[in-house]
């Protein structure tokens, strides 16, 4: 455990360093780290702008931008933390450089997800998180109810990577896979709204087939002590259950690229 | 032809009826036929090692030939543990790859000369700085090998270069280097001087050289050029289509695939081959040189001949340049009737 | 001319074979812009729950016309030019590309034109079904077609020319993928992704009247919709030209003062 953290700040360290290199980008990168809360206040505004709204789906301004915090949030743990490495995982299948990372003696899953780190997009984590805080400023939040949303925010990071990581993991077989978490990125657009604001039938669908609930609605409801016991329950279990499926489906993967087909 | 080297008990490499299949899938080209292979695939199983078996003692270097497609990177990525053997038994220092254990991978490295594993927008060092921390490598070790490396490659200058700017050979040196600074005891190189200027493979056979003697490090050597093989490896291993067809000395190599000599002469007076046929096989002429095969127990009496009846002004016996015996005892082997195709190289 | 019309005719056949050989991607491509349809499930949710059915006289059906007419268009007007520039600028592919004797924008022009052609089926058959399940309904006046089609036309071009002009930016810093992604976001906020345009802040139509984004993409979203007039879409049109005519020039200086940089530069 001690050597794998000190793996994963050397790691931390080697990609820092090899983005410096590319100062420059930061401009374009904050530029873009605010436009895109810009565009998603705008969006949200709108919707609570119209004459004789107060509420979407029974949320209130404050709750629904808590919403959008989290959903900020994720957008900047996803390309900060999660994209840079999963990209590279069909990248190197198709060089060939996979044999590398398969020939060294660490754990190939661990050194596949901790290589690199964008810190370019690194504001959209602050953007989030402060406008998690601002939302929170108007609302009541107990400490428990803070807590809570801590804990239920780690398991729905811990859903992001092995959705991530599953998606990508097909990269053993089929060649093309960004396209895939593409279609991902897509689904997770919908993050951006309390499950509440939609149709009945979609709801379900963002909560049972797509969690996509458990990565911004749930957090956020623990925030403003709203949540229901059973999906308090439900998104640790979802993310350990997810996290034992794909560690088993990349050792598969692994097992079957060693003994290849071809 | 195995088994003379060392017991097979403190073999380095121990390898005994090693196979491995492939089953591929086959497509017609177009769009019709992506369906039809859709609605039925038809599939079948190329055997790309058949059994091969060897022993390498520990500190030996080995040259492994074949021609494209013989089955050497399969047989390379069986013993580094990236493949998984589909029959047959192999240990490499005492492990068993496919199962790759960490003790294992620190015993060993793979040098692919076409891939890369250094990171491409930093300096060398950092790279280093990286492996160190996976394969936990002492400061002191650490701090040791590099003097070494540093010193036998000529490094000094370029570690703290982005890799990205580093001249090719540059970089082929820094793999190398981070390829080996765990210090393993047996080393796989697949073509690591491919692409490289004749200055820079001389530099990287001189390190191997080192690093062999120095380590007393196993290591096998696939490459294209025979120059290589004739400076590194004095055992050589021939694969052809799976199958070994050679394991012995570099010398007897080259009886055993020309079985003859090759006569060089430099002439007075012109020859045609007619004339020259008359002493010796695969005559060549080229204005006032020749050079022609003659069979090994005979040499002296048709040399004598030769200076006896043409105008010669010098004549040499050499043994055949190692490319001439691998392609005689390969240009002899594609001319039988009903062979396979060569079996793909795995991706 | 003749010639001009062979090399045309070649260029996109060999652009529409390789677009067709990417047919799967075209339908992920298409599938994840979603933003349309986001906003779209939540006004329909939203005016189902209002007093009367309906917010500023849209109901629920009505969402569902705006946005899918919105995501109809938007699937037109795709346009990655500035992507493949940028990579193709970094990487020095560019080079070969200025050898022959055709202005290599028209390779995209080609390429893009034939995609078109490849998502055409796909798209009307995923709005069939969306319509079916949003009960969404389009306009049955037979102008409104052909106007959004030519307001699209116009508003593809407008785009590909100032995401060309983006890409080129990537003679000059390693970030014009995050210029891309801010104007992008402009477009889609400005275009009417968001709710029609009527809903915006009153500040912020005033702005977007002046950008050609709302004619684009809002107008003959709502051309579809039934609640536009011809004379609309004609002073769109108008708007559009002017934008155009500013782009192309935008375009061409900056391809000409790129290429001496890159010229001094090297590859």
């Amino acid at each position: 455990m001690r050597r794998y953290l000190r793996l994963v700040r050397i790691f931390v360290g080697a990609t820092l360093s090899a983005q410096l290199e590319y100062r420059a980008n930061f401009l374009g990168a904050v530029l873009a780290s605010l436009g895109e809360v810009g565009v998603a206040l705008l969006g949200i505004s709108i919707l609570f702008g119209q004459p004789g709204v107060t509420q979407v789906g029974g949320w209130s301004f404050r709750e629904a931008l808590l919403v959008t915090g989290f959903f900020m949030l994720t957008e900047g743990v996803i390309s900060v933390f999660i994209q840079p490495n999963m990209s590279k995982i069909a990248e190197a299948v198709r060089t060939g450089n996979m044999d590398f990372t398969l020939l060294k003696p660490i754990d190939a899953q661990f050194n596949v997800s901790t290589r690199n780190l964008n810190v370019l997009r690194f504001p959209d984590l602050l953007i989030g998180l402060g406008l998690i805080g601002y939302a929170a400023s108007g609302l009541e939040v107990t400490p428990g109810g803070a807590l809570a949303a801590a804990v239920l925010y780690g398991s729905a990071v811990v859903i992001v990577y092995c959705i991530y990581l599953g998606l990508s993991t097909t990269a053993f077989w089929f060649v093309k896979t960004q396209n895939v978490t593409e279609l991902f990125s897509g689904v997770f657009g919908a993050a951006r709204f309390p499950v509440a604001a939609f149709p009945v039938p979609v709801r379900f669908v963002l909560t049972f087939v797509l969690p996509v609930a458990f990565i911004t609605t749930v957090p956020a409801q623990a925030l403003t002590g709203a949540l229901g016991g059973g999906l308090a329950l439900a998104s640790p279990l979802i993310a350990a259950a997810l996290f034992l499926g794909t560690r088993w489906f990349w050792r598969y993967a692994v097992a079957s690229y060693t003994s290849a087909s071809s | 032809m195995t088994g003379d080297r060392g017991g097979a008990g403190d073999a380095a490499v121990r390898v005994r009826d090693l196979r491995k299949g492939y089953v591929v899938h086959e497509k017609e080209p177009g769009f019709l036929g992506s369906l039809r292979s859709f609605v039925s695939r038809k599939s079948r199983v190329v055997e790309a090692v058949r059994g091969v078996s060897f022993d390498l003692a520990p500190g030996e270097v080995v040259g492994f030939l074949g021609p494209n497609g013989a089955g050497k990177t399969t047989t390379l990525k069986m013993l580094s543990g990236l493949l998984h053997p589909s029959g047959g038994e192999v240990r490499v220092a005492g492990f068993e790859p496919g199962r790759r254990e960490n003790a294992f991978l620190r015993q060993i490295t793979l040098v692919m000369g076409q891939k890369q594993q250094l990171i491409w927008d930093l300096p060398a060092l950092d790279s280093f700085l990286v492996n160190q921390a996976i394969y936990e490598i002492p400061d002191a070790q650490f701090r040791a090998t590099m003097a070494e490396f540093t010193e036998v490659l000529g490094l000094e200058g370029i570690l703290k270069k982005q890799v990205r700017k580093l001249s090719l050979g540059e970089r082929m040196k820094c793999e190398l280097a981070a390829a080996l600074l765990h210090r393993p005891k047996v080393l796989f190189l697949d073509e690591p001087t491919i692409g490289l200027d004749v200055n820079m493979q001389e530099s990287v056979r001189a390190f191997v050289q080192d690093y062999n003697v120095r380590h007393n490090a196993t290591v096998m050597l696939t490459s294209h050029y025979m120059a290589d093989v004739t400076a590194l490896a004095r055992r050589i291993l021939v694969i052809d289509r799976g199958e070994v067809v050679f394991d012995g000395d570099l010398a007897r190599l080259a009886e055993q695939g020309g079985g003859g000599k090759t006569v060089r002469l430099q002439l007075r007076r012109p020859a045609t081959p007619e004339e020259l046929g008359r002493f010796g096989s695969e005559v060549r002429v080229d204005g006032l040189s020749a050079e022609l095969t003659v069979p090994r127990a005979l040499v002296s009496e048709r040399a004598a001949a030769l200076l006896a009846e043409l105008d010669v002004a010098d004549l040499t016996v050499e043994d055949p340049s190692i490319e001439s015996v691998m392609a005689s005892l390969f240009g002899a082997r594609a001319g039988q009737a009903g062979q396979p195709e060569r079996t793909p190289e795995p991706a | 001319m003749r010639a001009l019309a062979f090399k045309a005719r070649v260029l996109f056949a060999t652009r529409f074979a390789e677009m067709a050989e990417y047919r799967a991607e075209v339908v992920i491509w298409m599938l994840s812009g979603t933003l349309s349809l986001v906003m779209m499930l939540v006004w329909m949710a939203q005016a189902a729950a209002a007093p009367g059915g309906q917010i500023r006289g849209y109901s629920a059906p009505e969402f569902a016309t705006y946005f899918l007419s919105t995501w109809l268009v938007s699937q037109l007007l795709v346009v990655w030019v500035s992507h493949e520039l940028d990579f193709q600028i970094r990487q020095g592919t560019l080079s070969p590309q200025l050898l022959r004797p055709v202005d290599p924008m028209w390779l995209h022009v080609a390429s893009h034109v034939a995609e078109r052609l490849v998502r055409i089926v796909p798209l009307l058959v995923m709005v069939g079904l969306f319509t079916w399940l949003s009960g969404a309904s389009f306009t049955r006046e037979w102008w409104a077609y052909p106007a959004a089609l030519g307001l699209a036309a116009l508003g593809f071009s407008v785009r590909f020319l100032y995401e060309y002009a983006i890409g080129l930016l990537a003679f000059w810093t390693e970030s014009s993928a995050s210029f891309q992604e801010v104007v992008w976001l402009v477009y889609a906020a400005l275009g009417g992704m968001f709710a029609p345009l009527a809903f915006y802040p009153e500040w912020v139509q005033r702005v977007a009247v002046w950008t050609p984004f709302p004619y684009m993409l809002g107008l003959p979203a709502q051309l579809l919709a039934g609640k536009a007039t011809l004379a609309q879409a004609g002073r769109g049109a108008l708007v559009l030209l002017v934008w155009l005519a500013v782009f192309w020039v935008v375009r061409l200086i900056v391809w000409r003062v790129g290429l001496r940089k890159y010229g001094a530069v090297g590859a």
